[in-house]
């Protein structure tokens, strides 16, 4: 593994007052990487991205991509949020190529015809005169990621993108941006408390912990790039599934909470 | 002219405007009354035209009582005095000046108005998008704008025709210095509404913080200064009618507290009717501007 490209989390510990929220964390993402973070809420996930994104700094430790430390947010790092990543003033095309306009470096030409070339990707290109609001909740987090793709961000942070999506329009975004991510050979560190998601999606799994958030287990997922609707239910899939969702119980006390609820009610079995 | 109002299919003798008006204070699905009230379009404007209707009605009956006493009373003047007086501020040359009073109080007053509002809102919404946005701005004017905003404009009106003289720019400060402590802190809050998700976002499409503040805030911003002039327009009026009662040759204001002195409710009536129906206008017409030209306020996500 190269030493000194991708992302690099070292000895990062994160705390609120007294409350300390993340642990001693150690995290390495390679360059072409899909990384999925998955845990419990609490568990600190959500802070770790906030940190890689820079809207806050670590209390203590060093978070660098590509050789450089961190700071606040800027054109390195890519984001697409669960709700709010577009702006409702500005057409679908306008937000898409609002990157490139901001940066003053092509014509507002050549940035609408980069935009639509992204759209046309995201199947979206007839609907580049809309605004945000006209659109599906799925086509909404398209342009999201398409605004976000234009920039060519050296890693792209997703904060439970498709959180608020129904199930078969979650389907859809799993295989597009597993698409994307083999074209754009882009770079994922992507959150979300789905496991099934974050297998399907991840080259890895980041299984996080909480009190204190702490990385718990790494998972290597072992499907290659090949990956399709079905083998959501094939036995070794659903074999690792119930590993990780084992583990999650384990740690986040949700197991205890269940023996507990049983002995008041009289269920023990003992 | 009755028979178009009876259905056309059938043969029913009492109308059915009468009958749906019973239907709907009777009827167990409730059309008038209750939180599942659904009155028709037609129900709808009746009922909305009743209290302008009782308002009328009780004005002439009171007006008619008074004139049986006295025939020349001032007080309550019936419809014709008021016409009479409408025509002769709004259709007749004033023979001293040569102009129509109505036409100049009304010209004279809007610009006034005008002016004071548009300053007002420019520079409500420069120091609240910049106090909502950038910290330090707001450490330090946010509590200087929430003092400001505490002075009742009133009561600073002498020191203003002291300072800026009893011409225009008094009336006009007036108006600026009761608005713009209350568009600047209405903007502010709105900017600080702004989901944080997008200021991030901006940050990652390379947005420098001017690139922030004046293409990304700014027109997210403008709808809810439309609204926020909408909401301060009563106050303008206000602050405009005090200062031309106090000190001015012509203006609404003027006019009104001018006539005041001779008891001339026929004029001040049409005048009052007058000015209400300009600041209507007024809202209707930023309501117009808010709809056609931010399409995308109305709908936006989560709202």
């Amino acid at each position: 593994m190269d030493l000194e490209n991708g992302l690099i989390v070292e000895d990062v510990y994160k705390s609120y007052g007294t409350k300390v929220v993340l642990d001693n964390l150690d995290l390495r993402v390679r360059n072409g990487e899909f990384c999925t973070l998955v845990g419990p809420s609490g568990c600190g996930k959500s802070t770790l991205l906030r940190l890689i994104l820079g809207e806050e700094q670590p209390s203590a430790g060093r978070i660098s991509l590509n050789g450089k430390l961190l700071g606040p947010p800027s054109v390195q790092r890519g984001i697409v949020f669960q709700r709010y990543s577009l702006f409702p003033h500005l057409s679908v095309a306008d937000n898409v190529s609002l990157g490139l306009r901001l940066g003053n470096r092509v014509s507002a030409k050549e940035a609408r015809a980069e935009a639509m070339q992204y759209l046309e990707r995201m199947r979206l290109a007839e609907h580049a005169g809309k605004y945000p609001h006209q659109l599906s909740g799925g086509m909404q987090q398209r342009v999201a990621i398409a605004q976000s793709l234009i920039m060519k961000p050296e890693i792209l942070l997703m904060d439970e993108p498709f959180g608020a999506l129904d199930a078969q329009t979650r389907e859809v975004m799993h295989d597009l941006i597993r698409h994307v991510h083999r074209l754009e050979k882009a770079t994922i560190v992507f959150v979300t408390h789905d496991v099934e998601e974050a297998i399907y999606l991840g080259g890895r799994v980041v299984l996080m912990a909480p009190r204190p958030g702490r990385i718990d287990t790494v998972y290597d997922v072992p499907f290659g790039d090949r990956r399709d609707q079905d083998l959501k239910h094939a036995p070794e899939f659903l074999a690792l599934k119930r590993e990780i969702l084992e583990r999650i119980r384990e740690t986040s006390g949700m197991k205890t909470d269940l023996e507990q609820l049983q002995r008041l009610s009289g269920l023990a079995e003992a | 002219m009755r028979q178009q109002l009876l259905s056309p299919t059938s043969p029913e003798t009492f109308p059915r405007w009468a009958m749906g008006a019973i239907i709907a204070m009777t009827n167990s699905s409730p059309r008038l009354f209750g939180i599942h009230a659904q009155p028709g379009k037609l129900l709808g404007w009746a009922l909305a035209a009743l209290p302008f209707l009782l308002a009328l009605g009780l004005y002439l009956w009171a007006s008619d009582i008074r004139h049986r006493d006295n025939p020349n009373d001032k007080l309550l003047p019936a419809p014709v005095q008021m016409a009479e007086a409408f025509d002769r501020m709004a259709f007749q040359q004033d023979r001293r000046t040569g102009t129509y009073p109505m036409a100049q109080d009304t010209i004279s007053s809007l610009k006034r108005l005008l002016t004071g509002v548009t300053l007002a809102a420019s520079a409500g919404l420069l120091l609240g998008l910049n106090m909502g946005l950038f910290p330090g701005m707001s450490a330090t004017l946010s509590p200087f704008v929430t003092f400001l905003s505490m002075i009742p404009p009133l009561a600073i009106l002498p020191i203003l025709f002291i300072s800026f003289g009893v011409d225009e720019l008094a009336k006009v400060m007036l108006i600026f210095i009761g608005l713009f402590p209350l568009i600047t802190r209405d903007i502010q809050l709105a900017v600080r509404k702004l989901p944080g998700e997008q200021i991030t976002k901006a940050l990652t499409l390379g947005a420098s913080s001017l690139a922030l503040a004046y293409r990304i805030v700014l027109p997210q911003i403008l709808p809810r200064l439309i609204e926020a002039v909408r909401l301060s327009l009563g106050a303008a009026w206000l602050f405009l009618i005090a200062a031309e009662a106090i000190a001015a040759d012509d203006g609404l204001g003027y006019r009104i507290f001018l006539v005041r002195r001779y008891l001339a409710m026929d004029v001040i009536l049409p005048y009052v009717l007058w000015i209400t129906l300009l600041g209507y206008g007024m809202d209707l017409l930023l309501r117009y501007l808010l709809r056609w030209g931010f399409p995308w306020y109305a709908n936006r996500e989560g709202e």
